[in-house]
């Protein structure tokens, strides 16, 4: 049977479509917002106001572009180094589980010297995120080289198990006793804190440096010879005719897109949280990987795709606060958009005919 | 060692491992076919969600479980039209449907937490529940548990020795080869991607319907993935899902074999636990590079599109 649901035929293009990668990412958000607006309205829950409250209200204030900026900058960071492993064709699926390492590598510094006052401790936990990060990506790496273990598998199973890691130490070994109860290590001294840049907002260093690491991965990407195996190791046979080793691809992005995650992790737990929580696993590892789709697995896609995901949890929190709707509207918006966007991707590759096949 | 614990041990590992052979079965329908539907674990949140809706507005947790299956297969269905039809990538495409559906769960759900049902009743069959040992821990349970076995058992039917299992293997194998033979390798696909979905779908309603009568967000926790590794584990075939359901179910309730035992294990490391089965069972299967190549459908996860 031919497709003929839609009454219309796909034609393969002799050449992807450049014009079509930037058109497809806008039709997405047009048809994600028609769509964010009908589920609203079935809602039954005010339908423009919960829309202005998700989408524009963020956008009103300058604390609200701060708030924005802060949710972005870990989605850039992580989405940054994703991009180079869904580049290269390795499906790491376990950002989520490497930036819980990073952060608690990093945290070990502080919990271990609460009164932490030295210059170093800055520059020591963002280099044991980095570090955590990467470990935690290297047993993926490892089993998939040595054992042949699937990646997206295993990185994933390894996600649930950073998380009861987390909740073991938060809950156990580095609960801060004074914490009234709650679970939690110590909060962070101020020179185990990334300095505000922005007074009155949680912009600090940290989310600063992180929207820094889209532009250098495209120079990775654009300019060496890392970044042309990369390009190539999508395809096998394409890989070993050029007589690289796949094994060492995957285990540079597996490094590469772990470390990130890692440091993604430290700058969160350094910056706006302010301790090692069992909260900041709130799936941004996950919402990473819409970014770097979003993006269209371009490291500069990846600012403008993250900058929108951020809005999403600003706006969905929002909208909470102000219509009592659930705050899972942020996930939802996000699997929306990722929907509409895979859909009109089409257009890259295929022009439509009319008639059927 | 009291052999009523045991009983009532090994008949909760039997409930504990239907959700996941439920949705393993339908994942494994679906690589046959060479579909990789990633979205397990999104599909059996809005199953959970749409069938605890289903049976808390009827009153009836049968009508709940229709609407779970329902409810999966749109998903599978979702997920098909963007794979086959637009040749979505498959791994992309599995991944937003984990997403939407942990989001649309929440969403939908919002009014519902904390809401309570009567959930399904066990259904004790008559002569074989009276089997001395067997009968408390195999014949005494929800109809979804015999469901989830009878499912198994068709599947591998299905599969092995019918007509319409060749054509889905076949077109799992080599959807180039099998189209151009004339076999239907788009509705193969869609059936194939509609059915997992429905089965993931009726595996999260069996969460929320019977296995606990309730609806709370992040319920699935996990369990879809532990499907998708499931059919690693069973290297693609239906029979082998049975012992590695029980497996893993059994490592799931670790905590009351451990208390049965009369040893405490740590909380945190019995949570981590599935999830490190999951992962040592994959690199014991995998080592063995030929018997995971021999078995993998050869076109799983790659795009098929008829060249006109």
């Amino acid at each position: 049977m031919r497709p003929e649901v839609l009454r219309m035929r796909l034609v393969r293009r002799e050449r992807p479509s450049a014009a079509m990668r930037i058109v497809a990412p806008l039709l997405a958000a047009l048809a994600a917002a028609l769509i964010t607006f009908a589920l609203l309205g079935l809602s039954g829950k005010a339908p423009f106001g919960g829309f202005y409250a998700l989408f524009l209200a963020p956008l009103g204030s300058a604390s609200g572009w701060a708030d924005v900026l802060v949710k972005s900058a870990p989605l850039a960071l992580i989405g940054a180094g994703l991009v180079v492993a869904f580049r290269a064709r390795v499906w790491n699926i376990g950002a989520q589980g490497q930036y819980i390492a990073g952060a608690v590598l990093g945290s070990a510094v502080v919990v271990y010297h609460p009164q932490i006052a030295s210059a170093w401790a800055l520059p020591a936990m963002v280099a044991l995120g980095l570090v955590g990060g990467m470990l935690y990506a290297a047993i993926p790496a490892f089993l998939y080289t040595r054992f042949n273990a699937n990646v997206i598998l295993t990185s994933l199973m390894l996600d649930y198990v950073a998380l009861a890691g987390l909740h073991y130490l938060t809950f156990g070994p580095w609960r801060d006793p004074a914490n009234f109860g709650f679970p939690g290590s110590v909060s962070f001294p101020a020179a185990a804190s990334l300095p505000v840049l922005w007074p009155g907002t949680q912009f600090d260093l940290g989310a600063l440096a992180a929207f820094g690491a889209a532009p250098l991965i495209w120079l990775l990407l654009r300019g060496t010879l890392f970044g042309f195996q990369v390009r190539v190791s999508a395809s096998d046979a394409a890989s070993t005719y050029a007589g690289f080793s796949r094994a060492r691809v995957i285990w540079s992005a597996l490094l590469l897109s772990g470390g990130l995650a890692g440091l993604a992790g430290l700058l969160q737990v350094a910056g706006p949280i302010g301790q090692l929580q069992t909260s900041i696993a709130s799936e941004l590892g996950f919402a990473a990987i819409i970014v770097a789709y979003l993006g269209q697995l371009n490291p500069l896609g990846v600012l403008p795709a993250s900058l929108l995901v951020g809005l999403f949890y600003v706006g969905a929190n929002n909208a909470q606060i102000s219509f009592g709707l659930s705050s899972s509207l942020g996930e939802l918006l996000q699997g929306v958009l990722l929907f509409t966007l895979l859909a009109s991707n089409v257009l890259v590759n295929y022009r439509i005919a009319r008639g059927r096949l | 060692m009291n052999t009523a614990i045991w009983i009532s041990l090994l008949a909760s590992v039997v409930v504990a491992a239907t959700p996941l052979l439920l949705a393993a079965t339908g994942e494994l329908v679906c690589e046959r076919a060479g579909l990789l539907n990633l979205g397990v674990e999104g599909m059996m949140a809005v199953g959970a969600v749409c069938g605890f809706i289903g049976a808390f507005h009827t009153g009836n947790a049968y009508v709940g479980l229709l609407v779970g299956v329902a409810a999966g297969a749109v998903c599978g269905l979702l997920f098909a039209w963007l794979t086959v039809q637009l040749v979505a990538d498959q791994v992309a495409t599995g991944l937003a449907l984990t997403i939407l559906g942990h989001g649309l769960s929440g969403f939908i759900g919002h009014g519902y937490a904390g809401a309570s049902i009567a959930g399904l009743k066990p259904l004790a069959l008559p002569g074989l529940a009276q089997i001395p040992l067997l009968g408390p821990i195999l014949f005494d349970h929800t109809l979804p548990v015999y469901a989830a076995l009878l499912l198994v058992a068709g599947v591998h039917w299905f599969l092995t020795r019918s007509r319409a299992g060749l054509t889905l293997r076949s077109v799992g194998e080599d959807p180039k080869v099998s189209y151009s033979l004339g076999l239907r390798v788009y509705a193969v696909r869609y059936a194939a991607a509609i059915f997992g979905g429905a089965m993931a779908g009726f595996a999260g309603a069996f969460l929320s319907t019977a296995y606990t009568p309730m609806w709370a967000e992040g319920m699935v926790a996990g369990q879809g993935w532990i499907a998708v590794g499931l059919v690693v584990f069973a290297t693609w075939r239906p029979l082998r899902l049975l012992a590695g359901a029980w497996l893993f179910a059994g490592v799931g309730i670790g905590q009351l074999f451990s208390q049965a035992v009369g040893f405490a294990l740590n909380t945190y490391l019995l949570s981590a636990l599935p999830y490190l089965a999951v992962l040592l069972a994959l690199v014991l299967i995998s080592r063995d590079p030929l018997r995971i190549r021999l078995n993998t459908p050869a076109s799983l996860g790659r795009p098929f599109r008829a060249e006109t």
